[in-house]
């Protein structure tokens, strides 16, 4: 039915009505139909930037209700925002964001909630974009900047009290409290541990059998190399010590991983709780 | 009362059934915007749109030519030659678009690797009347296409009839001709003969099937080994556990190493006929595109 609509040159012309086919489309959840509908009208409209720019945001909407995120940035990226207005423009510089947010592109969300700082929004957007810029900030462990960007939202939510905003304040305080952020480990130090003392470095991070193994590996080696120079069998012996050589390189190298799985855990589980309680939060500011 | 109500939704839908089945579609503003979709990387809407389309009832001979045209050819620039391969071919020989099509669908067929239909797909039709420069077109496609068949006989057969005028054409024929010189003179060299130089020398074999550099690297970890197990042997008897650890290393080594080379060959010739096999087809592409720019 949509393809004889759209195809249909009588309504062609006539955006009110393409728009409310396509809405109507995307209530019935028709959302791959719809994202048609809506490039239509892009399409028809070229050169009407606003218009074109909410057909593309409600394509975008048809993209996230399918749950692809990927391609709603790419969507977007057609709107000409020199020729759109504030309001407009913050629509699609959070819609993108949210995409990359929600694709795990957390960069490129932070990159893309910057330039909504100096827009003038309506207060739903400036609250949506600030838990945003908290929620990628999160993401990227920057929990003190994080916690400094919520409380400035705080101070300028308009027609919240003074009380209202100190108790919010101790909130956030409380959220981002050093019980609840993890204490990431470092991997430059890591990486120290195990080049004064193979295993040291694992021992560290947690893993202190692993730490054990890679010591015994480089130990025997050694004694390898010992036993073999002793005997004076000194080929073996030059084949021992690169053999303890790859050993203690791999002991140093090994951390690089395991501080990767051990922090990617840490922040997840607590990235997970304080969005929980950021929900929470964002549902008392009316 | 409801009896009316659903009676009048009949008819309206009925209505505008008609209403749409009736107004005529403006195919050039759907290849249009099919053309626009694909240009902003909406390929699922393209292929969803495009296919209804051609599903759509009333739409005549020439407009669904056009869009196979259009569907056919988008897809062949996004390397989806199954598609494109399907939507060319079901472009009428009465179309405008038919000459581009039956290049680009042959292509198509090539690059799925039915060569034989792609041949015959071509043979198809005389196109001696279009013009010199068509039909040594045609030629040129089709002895590539015979190339990559290994089909020397037709290849010589249709180079021979070959007389473009056409500089560019005459170019990409004569590199051709040289890649059909490659393809007959490249030598077949033996599995066997390499795996047993390899068992006289080891890395002699990769030598021999043009891998030097894998060679030295191969001759050195089994010289290694062999000078662990000699010394361990030496120095502490058959029987102690170090020398038999090297042994076995070495052995296994040196077999990896017999086998390695005689797997090599075959790589070896694999890639030399995949990229010359690459530069045949990108020869059957260029003067197509540059005719039908």
């Amino acid at each position: 039915m949509v393809f004889i609509f759209l195809s249909t040159s009588c309504f062609s012309s006539e955006s009110d009505s393409l728009f409310a086919f396509a809405d109507q489309l995307y209530q019935q959840k028709q959302y791959s139909d719809a994202g048609i509908a809506y490039e239509r009208i892009a399409f028809e409209n070229t050169g009407k930037e606003e218009l074109v720019c909410i057909a593309l945001l409600k394509k975008s909407a048809c993209l996230k209700a399918m749950q692809k995120y990927e391609p709603i940035n790419i969507v977007l990226q057609r709107c000409n925002l020199n020729a759109i207005n504030d309001s407009l423009k913050a629509r699609v510089y959070f819609e993108r964001a949210l995409s990359c947010y929600l694709s795990n592109n957390f960069d490129q969300s932070k990159k893309l909630l910057q330039p909504l700082l100096s827009l003038n929004v309506t207060p739903e957007q400036d609250k949506a974009a600030a838990f945003l810029y908290s929620l990628t900030l999160n993401e990227l462990r920057d929990w003190e900047g994080s916690k400094m960007n919520l409380l400035q939202y705080i101070r300028r939510i308009p027609g919240a009290d003074e009380a209202k905003k100190a108790a919010l304040t101790s909130e956030i305080n409380e959220i981002y409290s050093k019980n609840n952020i993890p204490r990431l480990k470092s991997l430059k130090k890591a990486r120290l541990l195990s080049a004064i003392l193979p295993g040291m470095g694992q021992a560290y991070l947690g893993k202190a059998g692993r730490g054990a193994l890679n010591l015994s590996l480089i130990a025997l080696s050694g004694v390898f190399v010992y036993a073999n120079i002793i005997n004076e069998i000194y080929v073996a012996a030059a084949s021992g010590v690169y053999l303890t050589e790859a050993f203690y390189v791999g002991n140093i190298n090994q951390n690089k991983r395991i501080s990767r799985l051990r922090n990617d855990k840490k922040s997840d589980s607590a990235n997970n709780q304080i969005r929980i309680k950021l929900a929470a939060i964002n549902a008392q500011i009316k | 009362m409801r009896k009316g109500i659903l009676l009048s939704l009949v008819f309206l839908l009925i209505v505008s059934g008609l209403k749409a089945q009736l107004v005529p579609i403006d195919i050039n503003k759907e290849s249009e915007f099919l053309l626009y979709l694909n240009g902003a990387e909406q390929h699922e809407d393209f292929d969803n749109y495009g296919d209804k389309l051609l599903l759509r009832e009333g739409l005549t001979a020439g407009q669904k030519d056009t869009l196979s045209y259009v569907i056919g050819i988008t897809n062949f620039q996004r390397k989806r030659f199954e598609k494109s391969a399907f939507h060319l071919s079901a472009v009428s020989d009465s179309s405008i678009f038919f000459i581009k099509s039956y290049f680009y669908k042959a292509i198509s067929f090539s690059e799925l690797k039915d060569y034989k239909k792609a041949f015959g797909l071509l043979d198809e039709y005389e196109l001696s009347s279009m013009g010199n420069d068509i039909n040594s077109l045609k030629l040129h496609e089709q002895s590539g296409i015979a190339l990559l068949m290994r089909d020397y006989t037709a290849f010589d057969t249709l180079s021979k009839s070959f007389n473009a005028t056409d500089t560019s054409l005459q170019s990409e024929h004569r590199l051709q001709l040289q890649y059909a010189e490659k393809l007959k003179t490249l030598k077949r060299k033996s599995p066997v003969v390499a795996g047993a130089l390899s068992a006289v020398i080891p890395g002699l074999g990769l030598v021999y099937s043009g891998n030097n550099g894998q060679a030295l690297s191969s001759f050195i970890r089994v010289a290694a080994m062999g000078a662990l197990s000699i010394e361990s042997l030496s120095k502490l008897g058959p029987t102690h556990p170090q020398f038999i650890a090297f042994a076995s290393l070495f052995s296994f080594f040196y077999i990896g190493n017999i086998w390695g080379s005689a797997l090599s060959v075959q790589i070896r010739q694999n890639e030399q006929t995949k990229e010359l096999d690459h530069n045949i087809m990108v020869g059957l592409h260029i003067p197509v595109d540059k005719l039908f720019q």
